[in-house]
């Protein structure tokens, strides 16, 4: 089923999830436009893994619609799926798995040549500098180069939407600059980002459009200067989370 | 005490975990209460007597203590966690210890194990006395060696734990294989013999409390009292070997070294979604210690329980169905694939790539399995010298090979059972694993029935037809049953994943 959003790299409407009584998302509807680098941003609990995990189809949502390059995600899941490259956490993969066996594994699941598996596990391994550890297996892997494999099976494929949790969190620094180039690559050539982060610096440097979550609502979304305003995004969004800054300590310490 | 009561309190568990573990709790005190009615009804006295009873607390030791090496230990309790809490080494094993007891395991072996004392007070009212005294040293061995064998499991490199888990597998094949030989064993041990045997049993700390009630049933005062010294000293021992344990257990390394694997150049499977999920299960069973663990289980015991007639009975008649046992039993634990594999199921949502998954998965299981049990019903056909038994054995085989294979991911999909935070399946598991059995058997049911008829009949034409229909039966099996769960996957993916990665998983 293709709606007439087609223009959009990513249409999500109304979606919400309920675990028991506590409502991890609350009615959030995003229009993300193809060639976006997307931030999300929003403090601890705040339902970004939640929001992102309903949105390419790791979670039914209790009710809304999840729909990429116009293909409702639950509808036409076959398309909509192919168009998707998602970055899995480190538990996700198959730990017993050689990264370059991983890849394999990936690229032949997602109906690739052989061929074309192998030539490009080659090219990504070797950009996010995992050729020494291809034949180790991912759980002998360390967080950050467990983020790395996992970004090089979302990338594996050519997906045209990219949607990664935290994907800077626990890399060293030179292999951040590496992802950093990687995806700045990705959105000249007319592909969209859609992450997730809590360093804000980050999105600052990155990202072109912004959504603030906060309790499971969108607080704010819009370009980048239309959210942070005259200000830092980081003032932003702490005035738009409600948090204030503090000079809080604990009373025990003394020293 | 009050972190595991909370941790349990906040368990999550599903509507099959909790009638699974309520099955488990039922099926164990039945057979604790079979224990203990053993003690009251059998009509052997002095030798054979104690080296019966010594037997069957034996069986119970070595199951709690394999059970406690597989599981390493209390989830809910992490041993970890006192890594950095500066509380005393001796206050910390105490209260460890003591914890060690506050499970169901603890009543199930306490009613099993008063066994010796109904023997007791039936022989005279001071032999019961010294049964409950010597029971209860027995209990406290038990626990206490069950809480020092799970910390000594090794946490240091992933390579050590997964020994270790593959041990314990060997352990648990070999307490199930000796299991079945539990009944020909008490039969002839209540007349004292073997005597190789009847000395084995004394002489092991699990006999000391059957040894000390027998003595006192005969008045021997010396015979009471060193056996129960002796329990008693044994406990002394383990209690103060303890916080050493502990202490190594809680500064062990949990470094791991990376080992680089040679990478295969030659693709022998089809470079399709199929091909590559039967080249990471063939790997996964080879690589995950728990999967290892559950085929070598089943490899053990499905020819062990073929061979043990031979050896107990001088009968042969069960050696053309080692493969029909290997076959079935490797099918039941293999049916929670998905709950092995936790969050990795994402991949699969991410992919779209469901119904290949199950394929794979089938095609995988029948290329590890498929050849293996043939070549043993074909060895066993052969040592068994019974004709008759052919068409029976190769007849059932197809029928089980396809029937498992269509199980096998359909009770991955219906109920899966995620593992707990030491990556070990819970007593649910087990549950599942014999309803899979029984489903498995029932899938036979049209080329026994056929089996049945010929012998019935007298025609060894019908009775050879039960071969083709166990194929055909197979097959259907494994089309229909995959189908199902091929949809049941695409439907239910999401939720699925969902209950697998809430239950804290962490592999």
């Amino acid at each position: 089923m293709r709606t007439n959003q087609a223009e959009e790299a990513f249409h999500l409407d109304g979606l919400t999830k309920h675990f028991g009584d506590f409502t991890a998302v609350d009615q959030v509807g995003l229009s993300i436009p193809v060639g976006s680098f997307f931030g999300l941003v929003g403090p601890n609990g705040a339902g970004k893994t939640t929001l992102l995990s309903m949105a390419v189809g790791l979670i039914r949502p209790d009710s809304g619609t999840s729909a990429v390059h116009g293909h409702d995600l639950w509808q036409a899941p076959k398309e909509a799926k192919a168009a998707l490259g998602v970055l899995l956490e480190g538990d996700m993969l198959p730990r017993r798995l050689t990264g370059a066996e991983l890849l394999t594994y990936v690229g032949l699941l997602r109906g690739m040549k052989s061929a074309e598996v192998a030539d490009r596990s080659a090219e990504v391994l070797r950009a996010l500098d995992l050729v020494s550890a291809a034949d180790v297996v991912v759980a002998d892997y360390s967080t950050g180069m467990r983020k790395k494999i996992a970004l090089a099976a979302a990338l594996l494929h050519g997906p045209s939407v990219l949607v990664l949790d935290e994907p800077f969190e626990a890399v060293d620094p030179v292999s951040a600059a590496t992802i950093r180039s990687i995806l700045t690559g990705y959105v000249a050539r007319g592909g969209t980002v859609v992450f997730s982060s809590h360093v804000m610096a980050l999105v600052e440097l990155l990202c072109d459009r912004v959504a603030v979550l906060d309790a499971g609502r969108v607080v704010a979304h819009g370009t980048l200067d239309e959210v942070r305003g005259g200000g830092s995004l980081e003032d932003a969004f702490a005035h738009l989370v409600g948090a204030q800054p503090t000079a809080e300590t604990l009373s025990w310490f003394r020293f | 005490m009050g972190m595991r009561a909370a941790a349990l309190r906040n368990a999550r568990q599903s509507r099959f975990g909790t009638v699974a573990l309520l099955a488990a709790g039922v099926f164990g005190l039945l057979v604790a209460v079979s224990t203990l009615l053993f003690g009251i009804t059998t009509s052997a006295r002095g030798t054979g007597g104690a080296a019966q009873l010594g037997l069957l607390s034996l069986s119970w030791m070595a199951g709690r203590i394999g059970f406690a090496a597989f599981s390493g230990g209390d989830p809910a309790v992490p041993l970890d966690l006192f890594r950095t809490i500066p509380v005393g080494r001796r206050i910390l094993a105490r209260s460890l210890a003591l914890l060690g007891f506050a499970d169901v395991a603890t009543v199930l072996l306490g009613i099993a194990l008063a066994g010796t004392v109904a023997y007791g007070f039936r022989r005279d009212p001071v032999a019961g006395l010294v049964g409950i005294l010597g029971t209860a040293l027995t209990l406290i061995m038990i626990g206490l060696l069950g809480t020092i064998v799970a910390a000594a499991v090794p946490v240091g490199s992933r390579r050590r734990q997964d020994l270790g888990t593959l041990l314990s597998a060997a352990v648990i094949s070999g307490v199930v294989v000796l299991g079945t030989l539990i009944q020909p064993l008490l039969a002839l041990l209540a007349d004292g013999r073997p005597r190789a045997l009847v000395i084995m049993v004394e002489i092991l700390p699990s006999g000391w409390s059957a040894d000390a009630t027998s003595a006192a049933a005969a008045g021997h005062l010396a015979g009471t009292l060193l056996p129960l010294a002796a329990l008693a000293a044994g406990c002394a021992v383990l209690y103060r070997w303890w916080p050493y344990v502990l202490d190594a257990r809680l500064l062990s390394q949990a470094t791991s070294s990376r080992h680089v694997r040679s990478r295969s150049r030659r693709r022998v499977l089809p470079a399709t979604a199929t091909g590559a999920v039967i080249c990471r299960e063939l790997r996964l069973w080879i690589r995950d210690p728990n999967r290892a663990g559950f085929l070598l289980v089943a490899v053990v015991v499905g020819l062990g329980v073929c061979v043990v007639p031979l050896i107990s009975q001088g009968t042969r008649v069960l050696l053309p169905f080692a493969g029909c046992g290997t076959a079935i039993i490797a099918g039941a634990v293999a049916g929670n694939g998905y709950g092995f594999d936790g969050a990795a199921m994402a991949v699969l949502l991410d992919t779209g790539a469901e119904r290949a998954d199950v394929r794979g998965r089938q095609l995988a299981w029948l290329l590890l399995l498929g050849p293996y049990a043939l070549a043993l019903t074909v060895v066993g056909g052969l040592l068994g010298g019974q004709p008759w038994a052919l068409p029976w054995s190769y007849g059932l085989l197809a029928a089980i090979l396809g029937g498992a294979a269509g199980v096998i991911p359909l009770s991955s999909v219906v109920a899966p059972q995620p593992l707990d935070a030491n990556g070990s399946p819970g007593p649910t598991w087990v549950v599942k694993t014999y309803a899979s059995i029984v489903l498995i058997a029932l899938s036979t049911t049209p080329t026994l029935a056929v089996l049945i008829i010929g012998r019935a009949v007298g025609s060894s034409l019908i009775t050879w037809l039960a071969v083709a229909i166990g194929v055909i039966t197979g097959t259907v099996a494994i089309m229909v049953l995959g189908r199902l769960a091929g949809s049941r996957a695409v439907a239910g993916g999401p939720e699925i994943y969902q209950a697998l990665s809430q239950a804290g998983f962490r592999k």
